[in-house]
Protein backbone atom coordinates (compact mmCIF):
# COMPACT_ATOMS: atom_id res chain seq x y z
CA UNK A 1 0.00 0.00 0.00
CA UNK A 2 1.54 2.98 -0.74
CA UNK A 3 2.14 6.38 1.37
CA UNK A 4 -0.27 8.18 -0.32
CA UNK A 5 -3.25 5.84 -0.08
CA UNK A 6 -2.21 5.04 3.58
CA UNK A 7 -2.77 9.03 4.34
CA UNK A 8 -6.20 9.25 2.53
CA UNK A 9 -7.56 6.61 4.57
CA UNK A 10 -6.31 7.85 7.98
CA UNK A 11 -7.45 11.58 7.03
CA UNK A 12 -10.65 10.91 5.10
CA UNK A 13 -11.71 8.28 8.09
CA UNK A 14 -13.03 10.98 10.34
CA UNK A 15 -14.59 12.69 7.51
CA UNK A 16 -16.88 9.16 7.42
CA UNK A 17 -17.44 8.29 11.00
CA UNK A 18 -18.88 11.40 11.53
CA UNK A 19 -21.59 11.54 8.96
CA UNK A 20 -21.97 7.77 10.47
CA UNK A 21 -22.16 8.49 13.57
CA UNK A 22 -24.74 12.21 12.66
CA UNK A 23 -26.55 11.10 10.53
CA UNK A 24 -26.85 6.94 8.97
CA UNK A 25 -26.80 5.81 12.77
CA UNK A 26 -29.70 8.35 13.84
CA UNK A 27 -31.29 7.80 10.30
CA UNK A 28 -31.47 3.94 10.85
CA UNK A 29 -32.84 4.83 14.46
CA UNK A 30 -35.42 6.68 13.62
CA UNK A 31 -36.70 4.75 10.92
CA UNK A 32 -36.19 1.24 12.86
CA UNK A 33 -38.33 2.64 15.70
CA UNK A 34 -40.94 4.56 13.75
CA UNK A 35 -41.28 1.67 11.54
CA UNK A 36 -41.72 -0.54 14.46
CA UNK A 37 -44.56 1.27 15.87
CA UNK A 38 -45.88 1.21 12.66
CA UNK A 39 -45.54 -2.76 11.99
CA UNK A 40 -47.02 -3.25 15.63
CA UNK A 41 -50.32 -1.22 14.79
CA UNK A 42 -50.13 -2.74 11.45
CA UNK A 43 -50.07 -6.53 12.70
CA UNK A 44 -52.61 -6.26 15.38
CA UNK A 45 -54.96 -4.54 12.87
CA UNK A 46 -54.04 -7.89 10.96
CA UNK A 47 -54.26 -10.26 13.59
CA UNK A 48 -57.59 -9.12 14.96
CA UNK A 49 -58.75 -8.65 11.33
CA UNK A 50 -60.46 -4.98 11.98
CA UNK A 51 -62.96 -4.28 9.21
CA UNK A 52 -61.71 -1.62 6.77
CA UNK A 53 -58.17 -0.97 8.34
CA UNK A 54 -57.34 -4.47 7.81
CA UNK A 55 -57.44 -3.82 4.49
CA UNK A 56 -55.86 -0.47 3.89
CA UNK A 57 -53.05 -2.09 6.11
CA UNK A 58 -53.11 -5.15 3.31
CA UNK A 59 -52.54 -2.05 0.79
CA UNK A 60 -50.42 -0.59 2.57
CA UNK A 61 -48.13 -3.45 2.96
CA UNK A 62 -48.67 -4.59 -0.91
CA UNK A 63 -47.42 -1.31 -2.04
CA UNK A 64 -44.17 -0.72 0.30
CA UNK A 65 -43.17 -4.65 -0.02
CA UNK A 66 -43.87 -4.50 -3.77
CA UNK A 67 -41.92 -1.40 -5.26
CA UNK A 68 -38.00 -0.68 -4.68
CA UNK A 69 -37.07 1.32 -1.66
CA UNK A 70 -35.14 3.94 -4.29
CA UNK A 71 -38.00 4.23 -5.54
CA UNK A 72 -40.19 5.42 -2.79
CA UNK A 73 -37.46 7.71 -1.74
CA UNK A 74 -37.59 9.99 -5.18
CA UNK A 75 -41.61 9.68 -4.89
CA UNK A 76 -41.39 11.11 -1.29
CA UNK A 77 -38.66 13.59 -2.27
CA UNK A 78 -38.73 14.10 -5.69
CA UNK A 79 -42.53 13.40 -6.66
CA UNK A 80 -44.46 14.77 -3.35
CA UNK A 81 -42.88 18.88 -4.10
CA UNK A 82 -45.55 18.43 -7.13
CA UNK A 83 -48.32 18.26 -5.38
CA UNK A 84 -47.48 20.98 -3.30
CA UNK A 85 -45.58 18.29 -0.08
CA UNK A 86 -41.56 19.64 0.21
CA UNK A 87 -39.68 17.69 2.42
CA UNK A 88 -36.36 18.46 3.66
CA UNK A 89 -33.72 15.13 2.67
CA UNK A 90 -33.34 13.77 6.27
CA UNK A 91 -37.19 14.02 6.90
CA UNK A 92 -38.24 12.63 4.17
CA UNK A 93 -35.50 9.53 3.95
CA UNK A 94 -36.68 9.06 7.43
CA UNK A 95 -40.40 8.59 6.46
CA UNK A 96 -39.57 6.75 3.55
CA UNK A 97 -37.40 4.25 5.51
CA UNK A 98 -39.90 4.16 8.06
CA UNK A 99 -42.78 3.23 5.91
CA UNK A 100 -40.81 0.49 3.97
CA UNK A 101 -39.33 -0.53 7.47
CA UNK A 102 -43.15 -1.06 8.72
CA UNK A 103 -44.25 -3.15 5.92
CA UNK A 104 -41.52 -5.49 6.16
CA UNK A 105 -41.71 -5.58 9.95
CA UNK A 106 -45.31 -5.85 10.25
CA UNK A 107 -45.16 -9.39 8.38
CA UNK A 108 -42.54 -10.02 10.62
CA UNK A 109 -44.17 -9.57 14.07
CA UNK A 110 -47.94 -10.71 12.29
CA UNK A 111 -45.88 -13.87 11.81
CA UNK A 112 -44.44 -14.18 15.15
CA UNK A 113 -47.66 -13.12 16.98
CA UNK A 114 -50.04 -16.12 15.10
CA UNK A 115 -46.87 -18.18 16.45
CA UNK A 116 -47.72 -18.29 19.46
CA UNK A 117 -49.95 -21.30 20.95
CA UNK A 118 -53.93 -20.79 21.24
CA UNK A 119 -53.61 -22.31 24.46
CA UNK A 120 -51.92 -19.23 26.27
CA UNK A 121 -54.88 -17.11 25.36
CA UNK A 122 -57.29 -19.65 26.18
CA UNK A 123 -55.23 -20.02 29.98
CA UNK A 124 -55.19 -16.67 29.98
CA UNK A 125 -59.14 -16.31 29.24
CA UNK A 126 -59.68 -19.21 32.45
CA UNK A 127 -57.86 -17.22 34.76
CA UNK A 128 -60.20 -14.06 34.02
CA UNK A 129 -57.68 -12.23 31.72
CA UNK A 130 -59.26 -10.23 28.96
CA UNK A 131 -57.62 -10.02 25.41
CA UNK A 132 -55.54 -7.17 25.80
CA UNK A 133 -54.19 -8.06 28.69
CA UNK A 134 -53.33 -11.16 27.63
CA UNK A 135 -51.78 -9.99 24.35
CA UNK A 136 -49.93 -7.16 26.46
CA UNK A 137 -48.15 -9.84 29.47
CA UNK A 138 -48.38 -13.38 27.73
CA UNK A 139 -48.59 -12.86 23.77
CA UNK A 140 -46.21 -9.94 23.01
CA UNK A 141 -43.30 -10.64 25.23
CA UNK A 142 -43.44 -14.48 23.49
CA UNK A 143 -43.74 -12.97 19.89
CA UNK A 144 -40.95 -10.60 20.27
CA UNK A 145 -38.88 -13.53 21.28
CA UNK A 146 -39.66 -14.90 18.37
CA UNK A 147 -39.69 -12.04 15.82
CA UNK A 148 -36.12 -10.63 17.46
CA UNK A 149 -33.78 -12.34 15.11
CA UNK A 150 -35.79 -11.69 12.42
CA UNK A 151 -36.13 -8.24 13.29
CA UNK A 152 -32.15 -7.65 13.77
CA UNK A 153 -31.86 -8.91 10.59
CA UNK A 154 -34.12 -6.11 9.33
CA UNK A 155 -32.03 -3.55 11.35
CA UNK A 156 -28.95 -4.70 9.71
CA UNK A 157 -30.42 -4.24 6.37
CA UNK A 158 -31.57 -1.05 7.02
CA UNK A 159 -28.00 0.48 8.55
CA UNK A 160 -26.48 -0.27 4.84
CA UNK A 161 -30.18 0.53 2.87
CA UNK A 162 -29.53 4.00 4.30
CA UNK A 163 -26.79 4.56 1.70
CA UNK A 164 -29.60 4.92 -0.76
CA UNK A 165 -30.38 8.27 0.85
CA UNK A 166 -27.17 9.29 -0.65
CA UNK A 167 -29.59 9.83 -4.01
CA UNK A 168 -31.75 12.18 -2.41
CA UNK A 169 -28.85 14.25 -1.22
CA UNK A 170 -28.64 13.39 2.48
CA UNK A 171 -25.21 13.57 3.61
CA UNK A 172 -25.10 10.22 5.50
CA UNK A 173 -21.42 8.66 5.50
CA UNK A 174 -21.70 7.10 1.41
CA UNK A 175 -22.66 10.60 0.32
CA UNK A 176 -19.84 11.85 1.96
CA UNK A 177 -17.65 9.13 0.43
CA UNK A 178 -18.68 10.06 -2.96
CA UNK A 179 -17.40 13.66 -2.47
CA UNK A 180 -14.61 12.93 -1.28
CA UNK A 181 -13.68 10.24 -4.09
CA UNK A 182 -14.48 12.80 -6.94
CA UNK A 183 -12.16 14.98 -5.29
CA UNK A 184 -9.46 13.06 -4.60
CA UNK A 185 -9.74 10.33 -7.61
CA UNK A 186 -9.57 7.32 -5.43
CA UNK A 187 -12.66 5.74 -5.48
CA UNK A 188 -11.65 2.46 -5.15
CA UNK A 189 -9.62 3.18 -1.94
CA UNK A 190 -12.73 5.67 -0.39
CA UNK A 191 -15.18 2.81 -1.51
CA UNK A 192 -13.47 -0.07 0.10
CA UNK A 193 -13.10 1.96 3.67
CA UNK A 194 -16.82 2.98 3.53
CA UNK A 195 -17.46 -1.23 2.79
CA UNK A 196 -15.18 -1.42 6.36
CA UNK A 197 -17.19 0.52 8.54
CA UNK A 198 -20.30 -0.57 6.95
CA UNK A 199 -18.83 -4.22 8.05
CA UNK A 200 -18.03 -2.86 11.65
CA UNK A 201 -21.32 -1.48 12.66
CA UNK A 202 -22.87 -4.71 11.00
CA UNK A 203 -20.20 -6.84 12.87
CA UNK A 204 -21.17 -5.05 16.18
CA UNK A 205 -25.13 -5.35 15.64
CA UNK A 206 -24.85 -9.00 15.32
CA UNK A 207 -22.77 -9.12 18.96
CA UNK A 208 -25.75 -7.27 20.32
CA UNK A 209 -28.14 -9.41 18.51
CA UNK A 210 -26.22 -12.50 20.17
CA UNK A 211 -26.12 -10.80 23.44
CA UNK A 212 -29.98 -10.29 23.22
CA UNK A 213 -31.13 -13.43 22.18
CA UNK A 214 -29.37 -15.10 24.95
CA UNK A 215 -31.11 -12.43 27.31
CA UNK A 216 -34.58 -13.20 25.95
CA UNK A 217 -34.37 -16.16 26.72
CA UNK A 218 -34.11 -16.64 30.20
CA UNK A 219 -37.24 -18.55 30.25
CA UNK A 220 -36.11 -21.31 28.21
CA UNK A 221 -32.77 -21.60 30.21
CA UNK A 222 -33.17 -21.14 33.68
CA UNK B 1 -74.71 -25.86 43.35
CA UNK B 2 -74.35 -26.03 39.66
CA UNK B 3 -77.04 -26.84 37.35
CA UNK B 4 -76.35 -27.29 33.68
CA UNK B 5 -79.02 -27.65 30.72
CA UNK B 6 -79.35 -28.90 27.07
CA UNK B 7 -76.03 -28.58 25.55
CA UNK B 8 -75.58 -28.20 22.18
CA UNK B 9 -72.83 -27.77 19.93
CA UNK B 10 -72.13 -27.76 16.05
CA UNK B 11 -68.92 -28.03 14.52
CA UNK B 12 -69.13 -27.81 10.33
CA UNK B 13 -72.39 -29.55 10.18
CA UNK B 14 -71.18 -32.22 12.91
CA UNK B 15 -73.19 -32.42 16.24
CA UNK B 16 -71.07 -32.90 18.48
CA UNK B 17 -73.41 -32.49 21.81
CA UNK B 18 -76.62 -33.06 21.45
CA UNK B 19 -78.42 -31.50 24.49
CA UNK B 20 -76.28 -32.62 27.09
CA UNK B 21 -77.34 -31.94 31.31
CA UNK B 22 -75.43 -32.25 34.41
CA UNK B 23 -76.24 -31.53 37.85
CA UNK B 24 -73.12 -31.03 40.21
CA UNK B 25 -74.08 -30.70 44.29
CA UNK B 26 -70.94 -29.37 46.41
CA UNK B 27 -68.24 -31.83 47.03
CA UNK B 28 -68.59 -33.81 44.14
CA UNK B 29 -66.76 -35.43 41.85
CA UNK B 30 -67.69 -35.93 38.43
CA UNK B 31 -65.94 -38.30 36.36
CA UNK B 32 -66.85 -38.00 32.45
CA UNK B 33 -65.79 -40.60 30.29
CA UNK B 34 -66.25 -42.01 27.17
CA UNK B 35 -64.71 -42.72 23.75
CA UNK B 36 -62.48 -40.09 21.49
CA UNK B 37 -64.94 -38.02 19.66
CA UNK B 38 -67.78 -38.36 22.02
CA UNK B 39 -67.80 -34.54 22.97
CA UNK B 40 -66.32 -34.82 26.81
CA UNK B 41 -63.77 -32.19 25.67
CA UNK B 42 -66.24 -29.68 23.94
CA UNK B 43 -68.74 -30.13 26.63
CA UNK B 44 -66.16 -28.95 29.59
CA UNK B 45 -65.02 -26.36 27.19
CA UNK B 46 -68.50 -25.34 26.55
CA UNK B 47 -68.79 -24.60 30.54
CA UNK B 48 -65.95 -22.87 30.35
CA UNK B 49 -66.86 -20.42 27.28
CA UNK B 50 -63.83 -21.81 25.61
CA UNK B 51 -66.78 -22.87 22.59
CA UNK B 52 -69.61 -21.16 22.26
CA UNK B 53 -72.33 -23.23 22.70
CA UNK B 54 -75.28 -23.69 20.20
CA UNK B 55 -77.68 -23.41 22.70
CA UNK B 56 -77.31 -24.20 27.03
CA UNK B 57 -78.18 -22.64 30.18
CA UNK B 58 -76.14 -22.63 32.95
CA UNK B 59 -77.38 -21.79 36.62
CA UNK B 60 -75.33 -21.49 40.06
CA UNK B 61 -77.57 -21.82 42.79
CA UNK B 62 -76.97 -21.56 46.48
CA UNK B 63 -75.80 -17.64 47.96
CA UNK B 64 -74.92 -16.22 45.20
CA UNK B 65 -77.04 -17.66 42.06
CA UNK B 66 -75.89 -16.30 38.85
CA UNK B 67 -77.68 -17.64 35.12
CA UNK B 68 -75.64 -17.52 31.99
CA UNK B 69 -76.86 -18.20 28.31
CA UNK B 70 -74.19 -20.55 26.73
CA UNK B 71 -75.10 -19.11 23.42
CA UNK B 72 -75.77 -15.33 24.46
CA UNK B 73 -73.95 -14.03 27.55
CA UNK B 74 -72.09 -11.41 27.45
CA UNK B 75 -68.60 -10.98 27.63
CA UNK B 76 -69.79 -9.27 31.84
CA UNK B 77 -71.54 -12.30 32.43
CA UNK B 78 -68.47 -15.07 31.04
CA UNK B 79 -66.29 -13.35 33.48
CA UNK B 80 -68.16 -13.88 36.52
CA UNK B 81 -68.78 -17.52 35.76
CA UNK B 82 -65.36 -18.27 35.26
CA UNK B 83 -64.37 -16.25 38.30
CA UNK B 84 -66.43 -19.44 39.87
CA UNK B 85 -64.44 -22.02 38.20
CA UNK B 86 -60.66 -23.08 37.39
CA UNK B 87 -59.76 -24.64 34.43
CA UNK B 88 -57.14 -27.19 33.99
CA UNK B 89 -55.63 -27.96 30.35
CA UNK B 90 -54.71 -30.94 28.90
CA UNK B 91 -51.34 -29.30 27.78
CA UNK B 92 -51.05 -27.63 30.36
CA UNK B 93 -50.75 -24.44 29.05
CA UNK B 94 -48.74 -22.73 31.31
CA UNK B 95 -47.30 -19.35 30.28
CA UNK B 96 -44.06 -19.84 28.65
CA UNK B 97 -42.85 -16.29 29.67
CA UNK B 98 -43.78 -16.31 33.52
CA UNK B 99 -42.50 -18.47 36.22
CA UNK B 100 -44.49 -20.96 38.04
CA UNK B 101 -45.35 -17.78 40.67
CA UNK B 102 -46.74 -15.69 38.24
CA UNK B 103 -48.24 -18.50 36.36
CA UNK B 104 -50.80 -18.65 39.55
CA UNK B 105 -50.57 -15.01 40.34
CA UNK B 106 -50.79 -13.16 36.79
CA UNK B 107 -54.89 -13.92 36.89
CA UNK B 108 -55.34 -12.63 40.51
CA UNK B 109 -52.86 -9.36 39.48
CA UNK B 110 -54.68 -8.73 36.20
CA UNK B 111 -58.15 -10.38 36.22
CA UNK B 112 -59.51 -9.95 40.02
CA UNK B 113 -57.26 -6.54 40.72
CA UNK B 114 -55.66 -8.05 43.74
CA UNK B 115 -52.97 -6.53 44.83
CA UNK B 116 -49.43 -8.08 44.30
CA UNK B 117 -48.63 -8.86 47.95
CA UNK B 118 -51.44 -10.44 48.69
CA UNK B 119 -51.59 -12.45 45.22
CA UNK B 120 -48.69 -13.87 45.83
CA UNK B 121 -49.09 -14.62 49.26
CA UNK B 122 -52.30 -16.74 47.44
CA UNK B 123 -49.92 -17.90 44.91
CA UNK B 124 -47.34 -19.40 47.53
CA UNK B 125 -49.71 -21.25 49.43
CA UNK B 126 -51.41 -22.75 45.87
CA UNK B 127 -48.16 -24.16 44.68
CA UNK B 128 -47.52 -25.30 48.22
CA UNK B 129 -50.72 -27.14 48.25
CA UNK B 130 -49.69 -29.01 44.87
CA UNK B 131 -46.25 -29.65 46.49
CA UNK B 132 -44.33 -27.15 44.31
CA UNK B 133 -43.02 -24.70 46.91
CA UNK B 134 -39.27 -25.52 45.94
CA UNK B 135 -39.96 -24.67 42.20
CA UNK B 136 -41.89 -20.91 41.96
CA UNK B 137 -39.61 -19.13 40.63
CA UNK B 138 -39.08 -21.80 37.96
CA UNK B 139 -39.94 -21.09 34.45
CA UNK B 140 -42.21 -23.78 32.91
CA UNK B 141 -39.62 -25.30 30.10
CA UNK B 142 -37.39 -26.03 33.36
CA UNK B 143 -40.45 -28.35 34.84
CA UNK B 144 -41.47 -31.98 34.15
CA UNK B 145 -44.83 -32.37 32.81
CA UNK B 146 -45.87 -33.47 36.10
CA UNK B 147 -44.62 -30.25 37.78
CA UNK B 148 -46.52 -27.85 35.09
CA UNK B 149 -49.53 -30.23 35.30
CA UNK B 150 -49.38 -29.01 38.95
CA UNK B 151 -48.37 -25.54 38.61
CA UNK B 152 -51.66 -25.65 36.20
CA UNK B 153 -53.63 -26.81 38.73
CA UNK B 154 -52.47 -24.53 41.36
CA UNK B 155 -53.27 -21.52 38.87
CA UNK B 156 -56.82 -23.36 38.85
CA UNK B 157 -57.11 -23.45 42.20
CA UNK B 158 -55.93 -20.39 43.70
CA UNK B 159 -58.73 -18.01 43.26
CA UNK B 160 -60.93 -20.63 45.24
CA UNK B 161 -63.34 -21.54 42.67
CA UNK B 162 -66.54 -22.91 43.01
CA UNK B 163 -66.04 -25.74 40.64
CA UNK B 164 -62.72 -27.00 38.97
CA UNK B 165 -63.28 -27.88 35.54
CA UNK B 166 -60.46 -31.20 34.43
CA UNK B 167 -59.72 -31.36 30.89
CA UNK B 168 -58.10 -35.16 30.60
CA UNK B 169 -55.22 -33.45 33.12
CA UNK B 170 -53.14 -36.63 32.79
CA UNK B 171 -53.54 -37.29 28.92
CA UNK B 172 -50.49 -35.45 27.32
CA UNK B 173 -47.92 -36.96 30.52
CA UNK B 174 -45.49 -39.67 30.70
CA UNK B 175 -47.03 -42.95 32.59
CA UNK B 176 -44.60 -42.44 35.48
CA UNK B 177 -45.99 -38.82 36.10
CA UNK B 178 -49.55 -39.57 35.79
CA UNK B 179 -49.35 -40.52 39.61
CA UNK B 180 -47.98 -36.89 41.23
CA UNK B 181 -50.65 -35.41 39.19
CA UNK B 182 -53.48 -37.83 40.35
CA UNK B 183 -52.44 -37.79 43.72
CA UNK B 184 -52.92 -34.04 44.03
CA UNK B 185 -56.43 -34.04 42.44
CA UNK B 186 -57.44 -36.89 44.65
CA UNK B 187 -55.95 -34.68 47.50
CA UNK B 188 -57.94 -31.73 46.30
CA UNK B 189 -60.89 -34.22 46.10
CA UNK B 190 -60.95 -35.60 49.67
CA UNK B 191 -60.00 -31.57 51.05
CA UNK B 192 -63.81 -31.27 49.48
CA UNK B 193 -63.69 -29.08 46.57
CA UNK B 194 -66.03 -29.65 44.03
CA UNK B 195 -64.93 -31.09 40.22
CA UNK B 196 -66.12 -32.27 36.36
CA UNK B 197 -63.15 -34.75 35.21
CA UNK B 198 -62.73 -35.71 31.69
CA UNK B 199 -60.55 -38.42 32.20
CA UNK B 200 -59.49 -42.34 30.95
CA UNK B 201 -57.90 -43.11 34.33
CA UNK B 202 -60.88 -45.68 35.68
CA UNK B 203 -58.83 -45.98 38.82
CA UNK B 204 -58.95 -42.85 39.71
CA UNK B 205 -62.58 -42.70 38.76
CA UNK B 206 -63.06 -45.79 40.87
CA UNK B 207 -61.43 -44.10 44.12
CA UNK B 208 -62.36 -40.75 43.79
CA UNK B 209 -65.63 -39.90 41.48
CA UNK B 210 -68.69 -39.99 43.19
CA UNK B 211 -70.32 -40.05 39.90
CA UNK B 212 -69.43 -41.62 36.28
CA UNK B 213 -70.87 -39.82 33.45
CA UNK B 214 -70.49 -42.05 30.14
CA UNK B 215 -70.54 -39.99 26.89
CA UNK B 216 -70.82 -41.00 23.36
CA UNK B 217 -71.92 -39.51 20.47
CA UNK B 218 -72.37 -36.46 21.92
CA UNK B 219 -75.34 -37.43 24.21
CA UNK B 220 -74.96 -38.75 27.87
CA UNK B 221 -75.46 -42.38 27.98
CA UNK B 222 -75.84 -43.20 31.59
CA UNK B 223 -74.82 -42.50 34.89
CA UNK B 224 -73.84 -43.90 37.83
CA UNK B 225 -72.00 -44.56 40.95
CA UNK B 226 -68.29 -46.38 39.67
CA UNK B 227 -69.44 -49.25 40.66
CA UNK B 228 -72.74 -48.87 39.00
CA UNK B 229 -70.80 -48.19 35.40
CA UNK B 230 -67.65 -50.40 35.92
CA UNK B 231 -69.28 -53.21 37.54
CA UNK B 232 -72.38 -53.01 36.19
CA UNK B 233 -72.96 -51.04 32.94
CA UNK B 234 -76.08 -51.06 31.54
CA UNK B 235 -75.68 -49.93 27.57
CA UNK B 236 -74.01 -52.43 25.20
CA UNK B 237 -72.29 -49.27 24.00
CA UNK B 238 -70.52 -48.70 28.04
CA UNK B 239 -69.37 -52.17 28.38
CA UNK B 240 -67.76 -52.15 25.28
CA UNK B 241 -65.87 -49.07 25.97
CA UNK B 242 -64.83 -50.39 29.41
CA UNK B 243 -63.46 -53.95 27.94
CA UNK B 244 -61.62 -52.14 25.32
CA UNK B 245 -59.86 -49.86 28.42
Amino acid sequence: MSNETLDLLIRSFPQLLLPMLKVTLPLTAAAFSVGLIIALVVAMIRVLEVPVLSQICKLYVWIFRGTPLLVQLFIIFFGLPAIGIRLDAFPAAVIAFSLNEGAYTSETMRAAITAIPRGQFEAGYTVGMNYFQIMRRIVLPQAFRVAFPPLFNELIALVKDTSLAASITVSEMFREAQKIAARTFEPFTLYCEVAVIYLIICTILTRLQVYGERRLSAHEKR
Amino acid sequence: MLQIRDVHKTFDGNEILKGIDLDIDQGDIIVIMGPSGSGKTTFLRCIEFLERADRGHLFFRGEAPLEADMHRASNQTIAQVRRRMGFVFQNYNLFANKTALENVTEGLILGRRIPRQEAERMGRAALERVGLADRMDYYPSRLSGGQQQRVGIARAIVGGPDVILFDEPTSALDPELVGEVLAVIKDLAEGGATMIVVTHEMGFARQVASRVVFMADGSVLETGTPEEIFDHPRHERTQQFLSNL
